[in-house]
């Protein structure tokens, strides 16, 4: 069975090794999301039309996420509210059938994947990256300089443990979405794969040699036999919906709690 | 012993022994949901969306167990 991990289309840009599969479908999924928030905040009504009651509501989620905080957390809704909607919409666009591109021979050729930018470590890294540091900056500019102080909490010896964790977070939350996401994609692959590798012409026209004689085509049976195969990763498919989801939700509440860890008052 | 046999072990023995403990993990957490919805059913919704966060993170270090065969079997040379 063919089956290429982790393998991109790679292009060499100004001296750099850009992933243009992963690329291609960041800026879909960019442009998604840039669309439906023009179609929100295009026309404001009093009374609010269909799709700005949906994003009202989205809104409201988002701004009860952070009312522990209290009215100083009200201005960190936009980062966790752009987590939370560019996760899934970029886990979501992977379950579109992109696979119907290797038909098209010079597709193929490219060796790329298109499948959902978060299966790319680089795009996970760069938003857990972008967490680290938008939660450092805040708890700066909130406490000033005592901020560091929290590293020599509750006691001395324990600074190497408190700098660590400024380095496993991101890391842990990068990795999680990233192989989350790959452990989908792989097991759809495995999946969708199996029975055509286990499968050949001549096993299924000798099966039906022996068990119908020669009333049934033996080319029907294997056609139907693929057809039936192609369905097995359906069940898989409808989890990585509700993967997509949650994992988009783990990392929006990871980083709402390392916010609101950094920015608290009494530490 | 040939040395894409023993990848083949280990990569077997990683992901058998990494997923024991999210399973006993995801087992306790869905026993736990069931038995405080069953003494109060009208709590359901509000713990049922904790129960799908901890679900999220327990799974990921299963992953992170299949992370490791990944680069057992196919990035490590």
């Amino acid at each position: 069975m063919e089956f290429h991990i982790g393998k991109h289309w790679v292009v060499n840009l100004f001296g750099l090794d850009v992933h243009m599969d992963t690329l291609i479908t960041l800026w879909i999924t960019m442009a998604i999301i840039i669309f439906f928030a023009a179609l929100a905040v295009g026309k404001i009504n009093l009374v609010p039309t269909k799709i700005q009651a949906v994003f009202e509501n989205i809104v409201t989620i988002f701004s009860s996420l952070t009312k522990p905080m209290g009215e100083e957390g009200k201005k960190h809704t936009p980062i966790l509210m752009t987590l939370f909607l560019f996760i899934i919409t970029a886990n979501l666009i992977g379950q579109l059938p992109w696979k119907i591109l290797n038909f098209f021979p010079h597709v193929k050729a490219l060796h790329g994947e298109f499948a959902s930018p978060t299966n790319d470590i680089n795009v996970t890294g760069a938003l857990a990256i972008i967490v680290l540091f938008y939660y450092i900056i805040s708890g700066v500019k909130v406490k000033g300089i005592s901020y560091f102080k929290h590293y020599f909490q509750p006691i001395w010896f324990m600074t190497p443990f408190n700098i660590l964790e400024d380095f496993v977070r991101p890391l842990t939350l990068a990795l999680r979405l990233f192989a989350n996401i790959l452990a989908g994609e792989i097991l759809i692959m495995v999946l969708g794969g199996l029975i055509a590798s286990l499968l050949s012409p001549e096993s299924i026209s000798a099966f039906c040699q022996n068990t119908f004689g020669s009333i049934l085509p033996s080319g029907f049976i294997y056609n139907l036999s693929l057809f039936l195969g192609s369905l097995l990763p359906l069940p898989i498919m409808f989890f990585e919906l509700f993967v997509a989801f949650v994992q988009a939700l783990v990392f929006t509440l990871l980083a709402n709690a390392y916010i609101s860890g950094a920015v608290a008052k009494h530490h | 012993m040939d040395l894409s046999v023993l990848k083949f072990i280990a990569m077997g023995i990683a992901i058998g022994l990494g997923v024991v403990g999210p399973a006993l993990g995801l087992g306790w957490a869905t026993k736990a949901i069931i038995e405080s919805i069953a003494r109060q059913p009208e709590v359901e919704g509000q713990i049922s969306k904790y129960f799908y966060i901890g679900a999220g993170l327990i799974e990921a270090c299963a992953i992170y167990a299949l992370l490791v065969v990944i680069l057992i079997g196919f990035v490590l040379k």
